[in-house]
């Protein structure tokens, strides 16, 4: 029953991670828990505990600076643009969702 | 009075007369005194009935008096407008004060006073004017004006009321607001009247010695010790009687003088003090790395979060709340994503963080002079694996005897301050002429070496003794012809290398560094023989002269370990791997190792020697190769013909290599002197830049990339000089969609 439940669990989580995948030009798509370690992701290796390690300090950041200027206020969303593609980066208490998408393919 | 024998007065005694003495005398000075102060203390009530509120800011202001006043007493005081002490004529008897009052509220009154007498059996009593208190107005009579301080019963406790003290005559004899009134107030009220509240307990003290001039003696209740000096009592029991008569300086109201030592002192009360801490040492220090040690970084971490990546994946089948988290956040970002596809804010928006220079500038006109009396030529660059260091082999490249000149290897360390463009950091010796080098992808010095004589070196830069390392030495194993290209090979143990050499003679050997017998080992052998060539369907060639292939260039794939290219005098190119088996048919000439023949596919031919190929670093599939035709060709490793030729000059071409940071650029070195550098990106078949260095007709002979700092590019030429020169911004950075377009392009189907 447990497993049966798991993957019910997984299955759906895959799918969400699908239904995100698909949309217009992203790349890759990283969860990462609250300590930084990446649970999940569609890249390969390397690069997903690249992006985790980098990614997670800057989310601390951002959030820190947010809440000094304000301590009412909290950060919901973060996004990065770069050159090449676009982070963004969907914060929670638990986790976090790194999409890498290059808008213009 | 008692007399005794000489030598045996008793003491106390002689005191006690001589008090009483002292008494009467001060009581006589006393009364002369007071009666010479009188005027002045009249003309003193006059003035101060011009002062508003004199009186009570005085009394609010003294320690003792303020805690008997309520507030109301305060508010009645406010119409207090003349005080009087009077002492009279005999002192002892007495004194009375008299308070005038305006107009006012609370009582009908206009003086009040107070009268303190001796009466017939010599006990003193107090009599004063009965207040008529206006209606409700009795202050004596209300409750709670003043705090009442909890379970004392001392006798100053507070009254209720100042205006008490008038209808208190119970205890005469200690009456302390008389006293302090008459002693304290009335010969210098200003005090109180100038200055905030005291110290209660220091009030006392410190009046006293304050008033140098007005010292009151009481009537025989204390006796004020400063005023007496001690009896100097002799041996001979003689007494000297020293009284210091005080004079009283109040005679005018010269409240100044009065003033300033008052506040003298208080400024002795008031101490300001400041503290500090020691010095705080501190100290700084720099640290400076020099060494860079990369193959302790590179192996490990890799694994181990990869590692860690992975375990986390197998540890739960899955971790908790992972799906309500994806449940919040998945539409949020689906929305975001859409948005941003179809959005146009940052359609042709740049940032230009770093400077950029449209330039191409030369930095550096690096010469080495004996190289330059012997008139030999740069045959080869190579820039180390940190970036800053460029070495330059010196040989000739238009020989085609036997070459037995000394030659050199010179560096320079392009991040000195002491950089001497015309004086090498480091020169070695070399007996023949060096035709060829590469520094060593991590070991920042070593470098490997091929000469003309066939033989292969290791240097070791960081050795001051003899900086060669290893060498093949001329062995039947080593090349009998002049070796033209040398590489260092990932072998299989990670972060070792060996080196790969090539002569003309048609053989690749792949050499292991044995550093402790000083010797290069080999490792495998590959011969390429023409008759084991693949034929490809496009070449056209018939075997001719000798069987062996004169192998003049090189390279290795960045993306793909077993091949590498090679090219040959007679024009051929050939995809050969490592790891082919067939043994070739070459023959034997007593080698340890058997050679074999790697080749695997031949491209299609060219007509000259080619002198360079090159593979993409961006694109596993992509090479660029360069040879006499003066045509640039680039191919894809999966067909035979070139997918694009671009004419380079109308004279060879020695070297080619692809930019480390932009995929669509690589740079040609031709014989006419110039570098040519080419852009893909852009529509026209012209190149991008063009640098000329020197004088022209010298050949640029060699050119290299500087990975590390993108912007620098070396160019060696035939007159012996090294220009390093800077790139523009154009040249050397990316722009996002050039991998798509190299993809693009290596895709097309050559015609």
């Amino acid at each position: 029953m447990l497993t049966d439940a798991n993957c019910c669990f997984q299955a759906e989580v895959e799918e969400t991670l699908k239904r995100i995948q698909g949309q217009k030009g992203v790349q890759g798509i990283i969860i990462v828990n609250s300590e930084g370690i990446p649970i999940k992701t569609t890249l390969d290796n390397s690069s997903t505990v690249q992006y985790a390690g980098l990614i997670h300090q800057l989310v601390m950041k951002a959030r820190s600076t947010i809440r000094n200027i304000d301590p009412q206020n909290d950060l919901t969303f973060l996004r990065v643009r770069s050159k090449k593609n676009e982070i963004m980066i969907a914060p929670d208490k638990d986790y976090f969702l790194i999409v890498i998408q290059n808008p213009s393919d | 009075m008692c007399w005794y024998a000489r030598g045996e007065a008793p003491v106390e005694l002689v005191l006690c007369s001589l008090n009483e003495q002292a008494s009467e005398e001060i009581l006589k000075v006393e009364q002369k005194y007071n009666k010479l102060r009188q005027p002045f203390f009249q003309k003193r009530s006059e003035l101060i009935a011009k002062i508003p509120n004199f009186w009570v800011t005085t009394f609010v202001n003294h320690p003792q008096v303020s805690a008997l006043l309520g507030e109301e007493d305060e508010e009645a005081l406010h119409y207090l407008s003349r005080v009087e002490v009077t002492e009279f004529e005999d002192i002892k008897s007495g004194y009375r004060i008299d308070f005038y009052f305006d107009e006012n509220p609370y009582f009908e009154n206009k003086a009040l006073s107070k009268e303190f007498n001796v009466n017939e059996s010599g006990d003193p009593v107090s009599k004063s004017t009965e207040i008529k208190w206006k209606a409700g107005k009795d202050l004596t009579k209300r409750t709670g004006q003043t705090p009442n301080k909890a379970g004392k019963k001392r006798q100053h406790e507070e009254p209720e009321s100042f205006f008490t003290w008038f209808t208190d005559h119970s205890d005469a004899g200690a009456d302390e607001l008389g006293e302090v009134i008459k002693d304290d107030i009335w010969p210098n009220p200003l005090q109180y009247y100038l200055v905030p509240d005291m110290e209660d307990e220091e009030g006392d003290g410190d009046d006293d010695d304050e008033e140098e001039g007005l010292e009151d003696i009481d009537e025989g209740e204390e006796e004020e010790g400063e005023d007496e000096d001690e009896d100097g009592e002799g041996e001979d029991g003689e007494c000297e009687l020293n009284i210091t008569v005080t004079m009283f300086a109040d005679e005018d109201l010269d409240s100044v003088s009065v003033q300033s030592t008052w506040r003298k002192s208080q400024q002795s009360v008031q101490e300001s003090r400041g503290c500090q801490t020691s010095t705080v040492h501190s100290a700084e220090a720099e640290v400076q790395t020099t060494l860079v040690t990369i193959s302790s970084t590179q192996t490990e971490p890799q694994y181990q979060t990869t590692e860690q990546l992975l375990q986390q994946n197998q540890d739960e089948p899955e971790p908790l709340g992972l799906k309500d988290f994806l449940q919040r956040v998945e539409d949020i970002v689906i929305r975001e994503l859409v948005r941003n596809a179809r959005s146009h804010a940052f359609d042709g928006f740049q940032v230009n963080l770093e400077d950029h220079s449209n330039l191409v500038s030369c930095f550096h006109c690096l010469q080495h002079p004996s190289a330059i009396e012997q008139g030999l030529h740069v045959t080869s660059l190579s820039w180390s694996c940190t970036g800053s260091v460029v070495a330059c082999a010196y040989g000739r490249v238009d020989d085609g005897d036997w070459n037995t000149e000394r030659s050199y290897v010179c560096t320079w360390n392009l991040d000195r301050r002491g950089l001497n463009p015309k004086q090498a950091d480091l020169v070695i010796d070399v007996p023949t002429a060096v035709t060829v080098l590469c520094f060593h992808p991590n070991w920042p010095a070593l470098i490997a070496g091929g000469l003309y004589s066939g033989e292969v070196v290791v240097w070791d830069t960081s050795r001051t003794q003899d900086p060669v390392l290893v060498q093949s030495g001329m062995s039947a194993d080593s090349h009998r012809e002049p070796v033209y290209q040398v590489a260092w090979v990932p072998l299989e143990k990670k972060g070792e290398f060996g080196v790969l050499s090539a002569c003309s003679g048609g053989r690749v050997l792949l050499w292991l560094v044995d550093s402790d017998q000083g010797k290069l080992i080999l490792n495998a052998a590959y011969a390429l023989v023409r008759q084991q060539l693949p034929h490809s369907s496009s070449s056209c060639f018939k075997a001719r002269g000798s069987s062996t292939v004169g192998v003049t260039t090189i390279a290795l794939s960045p993306w793909d370990s077993d091949t590498f290219l090679v090219g040959s005098e007679g024009g051929l190119l050939l995809r050969c791997s490592f790891s082919s088996q067939t043994p070739a048919e070459a023959p034997s000439e007593g080698q340890s190792v058997t050679p074999r023949a790697p080749a695997v596919f031949s491209f299609r031919a060219r007509s000259g020697p080619v002198h360079s190929i090159h593979c993409s670093p961006f694109h596993r599939n992509l090479f660029v190769s360069a040879g006499t035709d003066g045509l640039a060709h680039l191919h894809s490793l999966l067909q035979a013909n070139p997918l694009l030729s671009l004419r380079v000059s109308d004279s060879y071409v020695f070297q080619v290599q692809w930019s480390p940071t932009r995929p669509l650029v690589f740079a040609a070195a031709t014989g006419q002197g110039e570098v040519q550098i080419f852009d893909l990106g852009r529509r026209s078949q012209r190149p991008a830049a063009t640098i000329e260095q020197g004088g022209v007709g010298q050949a640029a002979t060699c050119l290299a990339f500087n990975s590390q700092n993108p912007h620098l590019l070396a160019v060696g030429k035939m007159d012996g000089t090294v220009g390093v020169w800077q790139l523009s911004a154009d040249l050397t950075e990316q722009s996002p969609k050039e991998s798509s377009q190299l993809e693009q392009i290596a895709n097309q189907v050559a015609g």
